[in-house]
């Protein structure tokens, strides 16, 4: 519990920040996110892309 | 950084894939745990980018847009309309579905030696709870694999059976928690599952963590697991007073209230398992500094 206080207190100016940042069901504006990893790996293989995935959560 | 306008130059360089978990089990939540697990991820958040075709995690992307561009700058990928890959996930997904919707025994004992981490997490999870002797049995090759919640999970099982035949496999991790994105949890469970499984002699593997920080949860597990471990195996005790004796942590020069809050939490967590390995007692100090630290420590 008090490592992820820590890491809360590390990355929680963060967080707050940015909009969205993490723990929401709805991806931050910005770019075309894609919630599907198949999807996601095909478009990334035609186009000669990585796929950058953004892992998060509730909290 | 997200969503800040600076990574505009880097939105079409790369596929954004958005996992979000509620842990619900949802259908939804079960499609982002299976990627999440692919990955061996167990902390969030996580930002990686990932090669499309060998599924290799190419980077992680830090949280500035500085560091952001850099790793998409230098990940290079090679196009290709080939649909082998994907194909391939689809059906180990398939499978896993499979996993889920049935999760029989039987079933799960034909997948754990799939070829897709995703399949074998899910049919080791299913035999931790129906069968867990059958992981036990089989702990030590288990414990090879390169997949943090994969480990983390036949550390569990391990943890309640016990199991000699996986002492040295653990020890082993404890020493060197290799391959893993967090290998402190990782160090920590398997500790754990040594004190049910190891003997006399692996009090020697845990001995060094007993000294670690107070604010590190595997210092605490540490000082749990000897004290576990001279219950199994009571010709360990003087050998593992000692160590506890010098496990009391040193109270911080400078302390803040987080600080002293943990420092004294595992003192006393100490004291406690001195008190269960000896049958002794010794007062807790009113105040905990280092001169009470002294006292205690001699009184023992």
């Amino acid at each position: 519990m008090i490592r992820n206080t820590v890491l809360a207190s590390l990355f929680l100016p963060i967080l707050l920040a940015t909009t969205s940042f993490g723990g929401s069901e709805t991806p931050p504006p910005g770019p075309s996110w894609k919630r599907d990893f198949y999807d996601a790996q095909q478009e990334a293989l035609r186009g000669g892309k990585p796929i950058f995935i953004y892992f998060t959560k509730t909290y | 950084m997200l969503p800040s306008a600076g990574l505009k130059p880097a939105y079409d360089k790369v596929v954004w894939l958005y996992v979000f978990r509620d842990f619900s089990h949802s259908v939804a939540d079960l499609k982002a745990e299976r990627i999440s697990l692919r990955f061996g991820l167990t902390s969030w958040p996580q930002l990686i980018l990932v090669d499309p075709e060998s599924l290799r995690v190419l980077g992680h992307t830090g949280r500035t847009v500085t560091s952001f561009l850099a790793a998409v700058g230098s990940a290079k990928v090679k196009a290709s309309q080939s649909s082998t890959a994907p194909d391939r996930v689809k059906q180990t997904d398939a499978r896993a579905i499979q996993l889920e919707s049935d999760p029989s025994a039987v079933l799960a004992k034909r997948y754990l030696e799939d070829e897709d981490i995703v399949v074998r997490y899910r049919a080791l999870s299913i035999l931790a709870e129906q069968d867990p002797e059958s992981v036990a049995a089989r702990a030590e090759s288990l414990l090879q694999v390169r997949n943090d919640p994969f480990r983390y999970e036949v550390c569990k099982v391990l943890t309640k059976t016990g199991n000699l035949a996986a002492k040295t496999a653990l020890e082993s991790l404890v020493h060197e928690p290799a391959h893993s994105n967090n290998p402190n949890v990782l160090r920590s469970r398997a500790v754990k599952a040594l004190a049910a499984c190891g003997d006399a002699d692996s009090v020697d593997a845990i001995r060094p963590f007993t000294k670690g920080s107070y604010l590190n949860m595997l210092t605490k597990t540490a000082v749990d697991s000897l004290a576990v471990l001279v219950e199994r195996h009571p010709k360990a005790r003087d050998r593992v007073r000692h160590i506890l004796i010098e496990a009391y942590p040193a109270p911080p020069s400078d302390p803040d209230r987080t600080h002293s809050h943990y420092c004294l939490l595992l003192a006393k967590r100490v004291h406690l398992a001195l008190e269960n390995i000896t049958g002794e007692s010794r007062a807790f100090p009113d105040v905990y500094d280092s001169a009470a630290r002294e006292k205690l420590m001699q009184s023992w």
